[in-house]
């Protein structure tokens, strides 16, 4: 019982933290989740009224619907995790905070909060999916949609560690934002350029963007993953590996980190 | 410098006219297409075989007029329709598209062989159809769930624009049969095209529905495709189509066609009436638009209730200072 009652109390701040996180960001929650549904309206209604056609087939439509949702979540995560601790010191908030809470209980619970509503609208994005394809298809295709959805998840969870990494140590979440979105825009891409040139047989398994096309590669009903990627196994190995040493590097710069 | 500029002025101008002229000669149709870029879903919802083998013919069930499983009640067809543009087409393409069965297509690489293919067939009949065309995938009936891949995949299908020219393909269509029957290499091949009659036409029309749809207002374009190629069995009824039809007993096959012109149900029936086989149709949009109903009420109703909450605490605080 007494080690309940310990549990209670180390966990209670840390889901006081986490409802705060909540209500703050819930307007960037419903804004991207009504991006998600516009995007989707944009992709098939508009599209048939511009070009009165729609893609080919249903895993075409999942593809082009969630090609668009990728760059939703590139932006999504830079302003959810890029204010996790920089702004702790940039608003001065931290002052009033950090002497009362431990530091690793004020990441853990803002990033579980950031996390649930990006994934939130990842949820909303692929139900809506489904929606809008058994609107123009019917019976969605499963197999394929779940997979990918996972993937989505895990790509989350591994740039909202990086994410929160820029933040641990950076002084301005606008730097951050413009730092991640330009890395996977272009950075990403420009390094893998380069990579392949150098290494024609290598894959480069290390960056976000290459990992960023599994996501979308395994939506199509017709994709062999061998001919790509070395196997999913590896993909989701390197991106735990990105998980743990991007949000254990966080953690100690921030205990480090002072005012 | 002023040249150039009424040249490209020129250009500009006759390019605008000639927009218009093929404007002007595509609207020359009283008729309009309501083909929708969607999903339809058609089932089998009846099917007393005995009375189907006393009635239409015993050794020929659903599925031999309709294809995969339609002798199965619960089977499902999916007609996926992806796009549709107007254009105008040639003669053979018509043909190709319209009226050869699989047969014909399968020999049709030999009638080439012998010079009367594609070429032949444009330069003896020169008429040029405007159309709708449209793109879609078909899956055929299952009673097991729809494979991913469907049975016919990016096919092509086109409705004429004017129902009078079904008459010229027809009659063009079975005087270029009569030249290949009446070939001495093709007898000796033992090559033959089938005379099509109006009703042998509408009937392939009727048992290969996701091929054929028709164009609006469709009682209109039903009549006058029917009266004008001569069927004697069909008569319309707003937007039924019934065909007399002889078996093992006389019994009728009754097709409704819906607003976008594509068979929303088919009927058979017997001759006092009863229906003894039957598939109903259903469009997965209408599901789609209920769930986006319910949906948009939720979120209407709770930014509703976010501003009476608001408004009522901004009510209770101006009291307070009262």
């Amino acid at each position: 019982m007494k080690s309940l009652n310990n549990i209670y109390f180390r966990i209670k701040p840390v889901y006081h933290i986490f409802l705060f996180e909540l209500t703050l960001q819930v307007k960037k929650f419903i804004i991207f989740s009504g991006i998600a549904f516009l995007q989707l309206f944009l992709n098939s209604y508009i599209r048939i009224l511009l070009m009165k056609a729609l893609p080919t087939s249903l895993d075409l439509f999942y593809y082009d619907g969630t090609n668009y949702f990728v760059l939703i979540i590139n932006i999504a995560v830079s302003l959810f995790f890029s204010g996790i601790i920089c702004s702790e010191y940039k608003d001065k908030t931290g002052l009033v905070i950090l002497p009362l809470i431990d530091k690793n209980k004020l990441v853990i619970g803002k990033y579980i909060a950031n996390l649930l509503l990006v994934i939130g609208i990842t949820i909303i994005h692929f139900s809506l999916l489904i929606l809008f394809g058994y609107n123009f298809y019917g019976e969605p295709i499963f197999n394929t949609w779940i997979l990918s959805f996972w993937v989505v998840i895990l790509y989350i969870i591994t740039l909202g560690s990086i994410v929160t990494f820029f933040s641990s140590f950076m002084s301005s979440s606008t730097l951050i934002i413009v730092l991640i979105l330009g890395l996977t825009f272009i950075g990403f891409d420009f390094i893998d350029g380069l990579f392949i040139s150098l290494f024609s047989d290598l894959k480069p398994i290390y960056s976000l963007s290459y990992l960023s096309k599994l996501i979308l590669d395994i939506i199509l009903i017709d994709f062999d993953i061998s001919q790509k990627y070395i196997s999913i196994g590896a993909i989701l190995i390197i991106m735990l590996i990105y998980i743990i040493i991007f949000f254990i590097l966080a953690l100690v710069l921030f205990k480090r980190r002072e005012f | 410098m002023k040249n150039t500029r009424k040249k490209i002025s020129f250009i500009i101008l006759f390019l605008f006219l000639n927009i218009y002229i093929i404007i002007f000669v595509k609207a020359n149709s009283n008729y309009s297409t309501g083909l929708e870029i969607g999903t339809q879903i058609c089932e089998v919802k009846y099917y007393d075989e005995e009375s189907w083998n006393n009635t239409v013919n015993p050794s020929m069930d659903p599925s031999y007029w309709l294809g995969g499983e339609a002798n199965i009640i619960g089977a499902r067809s999916k007609l996926t329709i992806e796009d549709w543009y107007s254009s105008d087409l040639i003669t053979s393409v018509i043909f190709a598209r319209f009226l050869y069965s699989n047969e014909t297509l399968s020999i049709f690489p030999i009638i080439r062989d012998h010079g009367y293919g594609e070429e032949f067939i444009n330069e003896n009949y020169t008429h040029y159809y405007f159309v709708w065309s449209y793109t879609f995938d078909y899956w055929s009936f299952t009673s097991r769930g729809f494979h991913i891949h469907p049975n016919f995949n990016f096919e092509t299908s086109v409705i004429l624009q004017d129902p009078l020219d079904f008459k010229q393909v027809l009659d063009d269509y079975n005087d270029y049969a009569g030249i290949i029957n009446i070939n001495a290499t093709f007898q000796s091949l033992n090559i033959s095209f089938p005379i099509l009659s109006g009703d042998l036409l509408v009937w392939r029309m009727l048992t290969n529905c996701f091929r054929y749809t028709m164009g609006n207002p469709i009682k209109e374009y039903l009549t006058t495709f029917t009266n004008n190629i001569g069927c004697n069995n069909v008569t319309i009824q707003d937007n039924t189509l019934i065909f007399q039809r002889c078996g093992v007993k006389n019994y009728t096959v009754e097709v409704i066609y819906n607003p976008q012109g594509i068979i929303e149900t088919f009927k058979v029936k017997n001759s006092e009436g009863d229906v003894i086989y039957e598939i109903a149709s259903f469009y997965p949009k209408t599901v789609f638009f209920i769930i986006l109903g319910i949906m948009s009420i939720c979120v209407l109703g709770l930014i509703t209730l976010f501003i009476i909450k608001k408004l009522s605490f901004k009510i209770n605080l101006l009291k307070n200072k009262k």
